[in-house]
């Protein structure tokens, strides 16, 4: 088995106390920083996002295996020059909308984004459109996720999408919407660029996503 | 939208007779939490929601609140809907922390994250347990020449560990990682619920209510084998003061409780609740357990309740009725709870409806 098989194991297996000492390992044996995060380190994530959404893997699975990915993450950042994966971990802002206390869900989300290499700012619950739109100003992210779990408060989804089309910050932004009561239909009304059933493919759809966005840019 | 005129003055036996599969003369309506506004308009006075006394409607009485709703209240807001029972929360398990200035405070900050912490705190006694038994005593003293009865509602014994005292991402990989911490605070619990539940029973509670949100939209959120290891024996044990004297035992988890519906036939449990409609087909339901499980709840919160008009609420509750009414073992009501955010007609209609459609 190759080392970067092995990563790819150990963080489906959940071991976040040995991913160290294989991505130390895998540096030792001339494996690039990229490559490790490349090849091991996301595809592991898909799978675990594609298993837990087919509950194959339950929450415990999918949040050790977030966790070990961030170890590894964490570890190999300080090697990742200009240039490499490093200038592609974007930021993403996230937080639980105004009026709404519910942050389960919203967690899990953040556990996966940072499990799969981004910088995630997480603004907490009942986060008002200003908090947002000052948060955008100050992060600068390419994606900025609304949680809700309330009929109610997912009302303020739009509102707080619409003050930031209203602060001039909605152009060049994927804006991601989820939670138990948010449906694809609601984030097409939103015009939300990115809708995700559960926290195991959030990470996965942020990924194509900004994926997508790159290869437009570099055509242009 | 008024209340109208329903068949049937409140009577526990029908619920009873529902939860274990008897003839009733109407479906029962019940909700877990009906919350403050929509019981203001109803009574014409401020009174708290159903679970508390001016709290906060999702966790019940609690600490920051101190008491259930007042007996007269509730008493008279089953009368106007129908409702056969009362219902005193008891969710949490009392977990505290001594704080610097030596007063005890309820354990609701997820702070818990190691055996060092857990060994910290003041373990739930025999003062927690009378804190509750009073109102069990206040109610069924309200409620003589009456009808109505009383049920207690409690047994978190794991949402209270990832809800309040771990927090949940913390207390999935303890699961894992160190399984004998998890079983050790999830047995604290299961000893204090199982003397809450001899007690209740003794005290005459007419039927008991567990509830343990282990699911979430697409099946629990531990492996089913893990789950059942640690998880169901425990429940057993909280629930058989009610099972060995045969009074109707309710479990509630929101989610998609598959996997683990047969357990809780095996241990006693009579009917489930809420039959969250994110994770469960209640046609599949009816079809697959309705002959031994009373079905309660499923009307969708999101649609109609909120987003409906009072004319789909009709319609949906008397769907709900044609498939789920023929053989009895049915409770009607809401996919959880009936929130401020609903519309107090659609409240109106669904109460309505269902006392139309659920005449047998």
């Amino acid at each position: 088995m190759s080392i970067l098989d092995a990563i790819y194991n150990v963080v489906l297996e959940g071991k976040r106390n040995e991913v160290e000492g294989l991505v130390r390992q895998a540096l030792e044996e001339g494996v690039s920083a990229t490559d490790i995060i490349e090849k091991a380190l996301r595809p592991a994530m898909d799978e675990v996002g594609m298993r837990f959404s087919k509950a194959e893997f339950f929450l415990p699975d999918l949040i050790l295996a977030a966790e070990a990915t961030k170890r590894a993450i964490a570890y190999l950042r300080p090697l990742l020059g200009e240039g490499g994966v490093a200038s592609r971990q974007e930021t993403v802002v996230i937080g639980t909308v105004q009026g709404d206390l519910h942050d389960i869900g919203k967690n899990l989300v953040v556990a996966t984004l940072e499990g799969t290499g981004y910088r995630v700012v997480d603004l907490g619950v009942d986060v008002a459109p200003e908090r947002f739109v000052e948060a955008v100003r100050t992060h600068k992210p390419a994606v900025v996720g609304f949680s809700a779990l309330l009929s109610t408060t997912m009302v303020n989804i739009p509102r707080t999408i619409d003050a930031l089309r209203e602060a001039g910050l909605r152009e060049g932004l994927l804006i991601a919407v989820g939670g138990a009561p948010v449906t694809q239909r609601n984030a097409d009304e939103w015009q939300a660029d990115i809708y995700a059933p559960d926290a195991g493919t959030a990470a996965r759809i942020v990924n194509e996503k900004l994926a997508a966005r790159l290869k437009n840019q570099e055509v242009l | 939208m008024q209340l109208e005129p329903y068949i049937g003055e409140p009577d526990v036996e029908r619920l009873k007779a529902a939860l274990k599969g008897k003839p009733v003369d109407r479906v029962p309506n019940f909700e877990n939490l009906v919350d403050d506004q929509h019981v203001a308009k109803l009574l014409g006075r401020q009174a708290g929601n159903t679970l508390s006394y001016g709290g906060d409607p999702a966790k019940g009485a609690g600490e920051a609140v101190g008491r259930p709703m007042k007996a007269a209240d509730f008493l008279e807001f089953c009368q106007l809907t129908g409702q056969d029972v009362m219902v005193i929360e008891a969710l949490w398990t009392p977990f505290k922390k001594r704080t610097p200035d030596g007063t005890l405070k309820t354990v609701a900050d997820r702070s818990v994250k190691t055996r060092q912490d857990w060994e910290a705190l003041v373990l739930p006694g025999e003062a927690d347990i009378e804190d509750r038994l009073q109102y069990i005593r206040e109610y069924k003293e309200a409620v003589k020449g009456t009808r109505i009865g009383v049920m207690l509602l409690g047994g978190c014994i794991l949402q209270t560990l990832y809800e309040m005292v771990v927090g949940l991402t913390d207390f999935m990989m303890m699961c894992y990682e160190q399984r004998d911490l998890v079983e050790e605070m999830l047995e604290v619990s299961t000893v204090y619920f199982e003397k809450l539940s001899e007690a209740a029973v003794k005290e005459g509670i007419d039927i008991l209510y567990v509830a343990d949100d282990f699911a979430w939209k697409n099946g629990l959120m531990i492996p089913p084998a893990l789950f059942k290891e640690i998880w169901l024996h425990r429940m057993a044990r909280i629930i058989a003061p009610a099972v060995n004297r045969g009074i109707p035992v309710m479990f509630h988890s929101d989610g998609k409780i598959d996997d683990a519906v047969e357990w809780l036939i095996d241990i006693g449990v009579d009917g489930i609740n809420p039959m969250d409609p994110y994770g469960i087909d209640y046609r599949d339901y009816k079809k697959r357990f309705g002959s031994r499980l009373t079905l309660s709840g499923n009307i969708d919160v999101e649609w109609p309740l909120v987003h409906g008009t009072p004319e789909d609420v009709e319609r949906d509750v008397k769907e709900h009725m044609d498939v789920l009414k023929p053989g009895g073992r049915y409770i009607a009501g809401s996919s959880h709870s009936i929130t401020n955010f609903v519309p107090h007609e659609n409240y109106i209609a669904m109460l309505n409806a269902i006392h139309r459609y659920g005449v047998y």
